[in-house]
């Protein structure tokens, strides 16, 4: 391997460091009309009168669009492949406004001044609406977020609006509560998750303007251009033909830009008065209205034998989708789908649950999608289980976890939305990675906990996660390689680099089939005119899909260049032998090499132009493993906590590129560790969101995060691009159960609850010294 | 910001005259607070011009000019010797460096934050205040008080301290806000301790410290009772960040630890 | 009111508004590579060099900036190459959003402090966020650069 399983610097890493123009706003054009939204002050209100006079009447405002302006069209701003597992339940402007922080009119200026003047002076009357602001009595509550007659899905999900219901779910395997009773022990809890936000650095943004051949062209920092495009042109009436979406590089992505921001109103604005125009969200646009992780409740129940097999898995979700339902069903099946398997060998299972309408920020899609959620559950329950089985909570998964070779029956239940895919672990470490990652933290040394002073305790807690490679049967990624005069090429793809490093990662693999170096493959990804399809950043869909799409393009262009080198070598193509850059006819010597072979083709003789393009659509979607542990020392009197040390030991096939890789698991683990005890989005009780901007959203710094080791075991998975699964979310997932659990081997409480933090800790101890 | 005109003040009289004239008008601190508020300003009036930045020793006190930004206090050697450096302690947790290379001292009291880390400390050191026209003024009394009224602080006095003082800031990470902030210390004046972030403003535990600077000898037992006492003076209450039961433990947990350090228990 | 702002070494004539922030001037200008991420400070994404010190250019007012030199990430390209490569090595760089002020507050950071400690260092950079690495790989490439005392 020369390129593959190379830590090449990322292709794109030294222009953005330079300060080149690169993310969407450096494309916006000068004279730009600066868009900005009107949002609402109440969770839940009807508009009764926009009166947008004033507005219009103020110098430099170009238009103020209403709900009035829109044809009822519903549509889901999720970017999922089409039909979409989410309902069509988002007017464009409506005259219902389901969270503080709702679209109410749209305004576009000649500046930023204007514009935010022009906002000020539109005058609405509101009929405030009695909110649902409780997931927990949300379901069937009087009060209904959506009545209109217009939404639907787009196939059956349970959707029931009537019951305040985005979506449902119920599999079973086996009879789980007749398991249950015949279990030695049994633990039942219930576990809660907030919603946590993305933070991507940059804030959502898009720009539009007409080209000159009188189409739309939008910049969009987006994590899927194709999708946008097919909405914009459903929603808007534009044929798909005349729009453009270009993603260039963004600035963060993490699942936040998986779904529509600003687009449909800068395009609408600019198809409509052909003049270019931009939104740039303000953080605390971005905070209060792009989207959250689905908070959820878990109810758990787990039985197993006194000699420690686990026999039955019971697991309820309610999940809050907030104002509109977008990812709704799919990151509520995956707490379960891409969760449970983990625990193979049980007798029975069973996954249901609810996804309820609150008024809140919308939830959506967020690195994890549902699997951070279960996974906190099922960890936390598995060590609570090993507590009252008095065993081991290591030795405990080693017996119960899934093995290579093996499969879960829920493969073939649970996709996405729909059924799923049967498959057999051909690839599966996680023993290995759990008796490594062991090793690596001094498990034996610090399990349950010492005591380091009199104030302060070091512990550990650990636990395994599993993700997926994308959705089999859905997911397609394509790429077309063409071969440039001198020798060198363009590799275009749709797959879409949000700083992941796909473009490097995806080059890499056609290098190494191409035999060429990498500075010889130039990619350009996610214009919708210029690369083939891609579904997008999502899903962990790029290194298995792309990657495959990319792999089998490169074979194609491989299988061309040796026939034309054949002709010219006057040759059978069997004979010719390629380094990547000399082609040989094995029977005479002669030679010729690429550059030569690549001007003839261009210039002199039988001229012709070659490209090679391939697709690939899983079929399987084979998991990434993981075992994470965690070092804290923990302040036994205030609960403060420091992370001394995060262990993660990934089982991702072959890491294309280690350091890109390694980064990823560790830009996963850290927001995994901000999810557990940091972050956290506060409503109030009336609805508002109070933690909408840095200062009071704690991500962690750099001062909180002291030393991440990650390494990866050795694994091949033969369905993926030179051994590769993919690699983007799995790093997030196990956090909050590693901490939980450090926490009850430090001080033998149970936090149920996220964000652990130390207030509560205190306060749990407390409880559990007063039972005492 | 809305401002409608900039003014560089040729001397601080005229900074002084233009504050008078109309409420809407606003001295420029080191400006690091300002996008917090989105109030118009009629007048925005910057002392850039005039000599209002250093630090020296006189007569026993760190004097610092009140347009000296937190950065250039924080890696002062005089200030770094002031009660076995608290005060780079605690100004070294403001944020970061970029915010501390803008934000001056002057801002940092005059705004009177319940958040600030730095007027704990400063209460616990002997500190006064000068302003413009009030003249000189004792920290205690200018953030109990409301005496001074739109004036201009020109210079912060701090005693020196050459014993160990105690500075702890809770928080959730290291770019917040405190839950909590204690400052403990035995200086010149006998026993401090000071609570901030209650979430309110700081305030000193006068009862707790009359009653360890009554003790014949301090130990475990009188530690712990004047931790207990800073409970009961003190009015905590609960905010987003805490609620006020917690901010009691911890106060309890912090003022214990810091007499143990400051007496070296 | 026109302002001079002294930017990389060359001046700059530019009309702003007496409330106007220095990020938007900047962007306004082209220089593209200050960029806004939270409006308040507290992402160091519009980091600047003034007068070589790091300050929060989306807080602090352009007219206050009239006639102080600024660096923006072109001002130190020579060390922006290097830093990048450190970076490039550790895998460091994912999106790159916050890369440039990075580069421009250790290049900051290098000036003031001779032989800096890893917490030190790390105290320095606390209010430069980034949400794509977590942080490790940074630390590594940093501590790389400041190491290399050719």
């Amino acid at each position: 391997m020369k390129t593959i399983n190379q830590s090449f610097p990322s292709v794109d890493g030294k222009g953005i460091m330079m300060g080149r123009v690169a993310f969407t706003d450096d494309y916006a054009l000068q004279n730009s009309l600066i868009v900005k939204i009107l949002r609402s002050p109440h969770p839940y209100a009807k508009i009764k009168n926009i009166d947008a006079s004033k507005a219009l009447a103020l110098y430099g405002v170009e238009c103020v669009l209403t709900h009035k302006d829109f044809p009822r069209i519903p549509f889901t701003r999720a970017g999922q492949g089409y039909p979409e597992p989410s309902p069509h339940d988002k007017f464009i402007l409506d005259e219902y406004v389901r969270y503080i922080g709702d679209e109410v009119a749209v305004v576009a200026a000649v500046s930023n001044d204007i514009c935010e003047e022009a906002l000020s002076l539109i005058e609405v009357e509101y009929e405030v609406l009695e909110p649902v602001l409780n997931f927990e009595t949300a379901l069937d509550s009087k009060n209904i977020l959506h009545p209109e007659p217009e939404i639907h899905e787009m196939f059956p999900i349970g959707f029931d609006p009537k019951r305040n219901l985005a979506a449902s779910y119920h599999m079973h395997i086996g009879d789980v509560e007749k398991s249950l009773k015949e279990c030695d022990v049994v633990v039942e809890q219930s576990f809660f998750t907030q919603a946590q936000q993305h933070t991507a650095l940059e804030p959502h943004t898009v720009n539009a303007q007409m080209d000159y051949q009188d189409r739309l062209v939008l910049y969009s920092s987006t994590q899927t251009p194709f999708h946008v495009r097919r909405i914009l042109s459903q929603t808007l009436g534009i044929p798909l033909s005349k729009i453009r979406v270009i993603k260039p590089r963004v600035g963060g992505g993490f699942g936040g830009k998986q779904a529509l921001h600003g687009e449909m109103f800068v395009s609408y604005i600019t198809y409509k008065t052909k003049k270019p125009s931009k939104i740039v969200f303000t953080r605390k646009e971005v905070f209060e209205s792009s989207y959250t992780r689905h908070p959820m409740r878990l109810d758990i129940k787990l039985g197993a034998d006194k000699d420690g097999t686990l026999k039955a898995i019971d697991c309820y979700v309610l999940s809050d989708t907030g104002a509109y339902g977008e990812h709704a069903l799919t990151v509520f099946m995956v707490a379960g789908s891409k969760v449970l398997p983990l625990y193979n060998k049980v007798d029975s299972v069973r996954f249901h649950g609810h996804v309820v309408y609150t008024n809140h920020t919308p939830a959506g899609a967020f690195r994890g999608y549902g699997a951070i959620q279960g996974n906190y559950a099922l960890e936390s329950a598995v060590d609570m289980l090993c507590h009252k089985l008095h065993m081991d909570p290591i030795e405990f998964r080693q017996k119960n976890m899934m093995k290579e070779n093996e499969t879960s029956p829920i493969f073939a239940i649970m996709g996405e939305g729909t059924e799923g895919t049967a498959m057999n672990m051909e690839s599966c470490k996680l023993d290995y990675c759990v008796s490594r990652g062991k090793e690596l933290i001094g498990w034996d040394s610090i399990y349950p906990h010492k005591n380091v002073s009199k104030e302060k305790i070091r512990s550990v807690g650990m636990a395994i996660a599993m993700q997926g490679s994308g959705i089999p049967y859905i997911d397609m990624g394509s790429a077309i390689i063409k071969l440039n005069d001198d020798g060198f090429y363009n590799l275009l793809i749709g797959a879409t680099d949000i700083g992941q490093g796909s473009d490097t990662i995806l080059a890499q693999i056609a290098a190494e089939e191409l035999m060429t170096s990498l500075d010889k493959v130039i990619v350009y990804s996610s214009d919708t005119d210029l690369t083939p399809f891609d579904t997008g950043a999502y899903a962990s869909s790029t290194t298995f899909i792309s990657g495959n799409a990319v792999l089998k393009a490169a074979r194609k262009m491989k299988g061309l260049l040796i026939e034309e080198a054949a002709k010219v070598l006057k040759c059978e193509e069997a004979d010719i032998n390629f380094d990547g850059f000399n082609f040989k006819n094995k029977k005479n010597e002669s030679e010729i090499n690429l550059s030569q072979l690549s001007n003839r083709l261009t210039y002199n003789e039988d001229q012709k132009q070659l490209v090679a393009d391939s697709s690939y659509v899983g079929h399987k979607s084979p998991p990434p493993f993981m075992a994470g542990f965690i070092e804290i020392l923990i302040d036994r009197e205030t609960g403060e906590i420091e992370i001394e040390n995060y262990v993660s030991v990934v089982d991702c096939g072959t890491p294309l590129n280690p350091k890109l890789a390694q980064g990823q698991v560790e830009g996963g683990v850290v927001q995994g560790i901000g999810m557990a005890l940091y972050e956290n989005v506060v409503i109030t009780s009336k609805g508002k969101n109070i933690t909408s901007d840095f200062l009071n959203y704690k991500v962690p710094t750099r001062m909180e995060i002291k030393k991440l080791v990650t390494e990866f075991a050795e694994s091949y998975e033969s369905s993926g691009p030179f051994g590769a699964k993919s690699v983007g979310e799995i790093g997030i997932d196990t956090p909050p159960a590693a901490l939980a659990n450090a926490i009850e081997n430090a001080l033998g409480v149970r936090m149920t609850d996220l964000p652990m933090t130390p207030e509560k800790i205190m306060r749990a101890l407390k409880a559990k010294e007063k039972r005492q | 910001m809305k401002v409608k005109t900039y003014l560089k003040a040729s001397s601080i009289d005229e900074a002084y005259q233009v504050l008078q004239e109309s409420t809407e008008n606003a001295i420029l601190g080191g400006g690091a607070w300002m996008k917090l508020s989105t109030k118009k300003v009629n007048t925005l009036i910057s002392l850039d011009e005039l000599d209002l930045k250093g630090i020296e020793e006189q007569d026993g006190f760190i004097r610092i000019k009140s347009m000296t930004t937190l950065r250039e206090i924080e890696t002062s050697p005089l200030i770094q010797a002031i009660g076995g450096g608290v005060i780079t302690n605690s100004l070294s947790q403001i944020m970061g460096v970029t915010i501390r290379n803008i934000a001056t001292i002057g801002g940092s009291i005059v705004s009177k934050f319940g958040f600030s880390d730095l007027i704990p400390v400063l209460l616990v050191l002997d500190t006064k205040l000068v302003f413009h026209k009030h003249g000189e003024i004792s920290l205690k009394a200018y953030l109990e008080s409301k005496i001074v009224g739109r004036d201009i602080l020109v210079e912060v006095l701090i005693k020196k301290c050459d014993s160990l003082v105690f500075f702890k800031k809770v928080k959730t990470t290291a770019l917040d806000f405190a839950i909590l902030n204690i400052c403990v210390g035995k200086t010149q004046e006998g026993f401090k301790i000071a609570v901030g972030s209650r979430p309110g403003l700081a305030e000193l535990a006068i009862q707790s410290m009359n009653y360890l600077n009554g003790c014949h000898t301090v130990g475990e037992e009188e530690i712990a009772k004047a931790a207990l006492m800073v409970v009961e003076e003190i009015h905590f209450s609960s905010n987003q960040r805490a609620q006020k039961e917690y901010r009691e433990q911890l106060a309890e947990v912090y003022v214990r630890r810091g007499l143990k350090e400051v007496l070296s228990i | 009111m026109k302002i001079n702002l002294l930017i990389n070494g060359l001046y700059r004539s530019v009309e702003v508004e007496p409330g106007e922030y220095l990020l938007d001037t900047l962007r306004k200008i082209n220089m593209i590579s200050v960029r806004r991420g939270c409006d308040n400070t507290s992402c160091g994404v519009c980091t600047v060099l003034i007068e070589g010190k790091p300050v929060p250019s989306c807080s602090y007012l352009s007219v206050r900036a009239d006639g102080k030199s600024i660096l923006t990430v072109e001002g130190i390209a020579e060390e922006a190459e290097k830093i990048s490569s450190y970076f490039g090595e550790e895998g460091a760089e994912q999106c790159g959003f916050c890369n440039p002020s990075i580069a421009l507050t250790v290049y900051a950071l290098k000036k003031e402090i001779k032989n800096p400690t890893d917490e030190q260092v790390d105290k320095y950079l606390v209010s430069n966020l980034c949400r794509c690495t977590g942080y490790i790989s940074q630390k590594k490439a940093i501590k790389n650069y400041l190491g290399d005392k050719s």
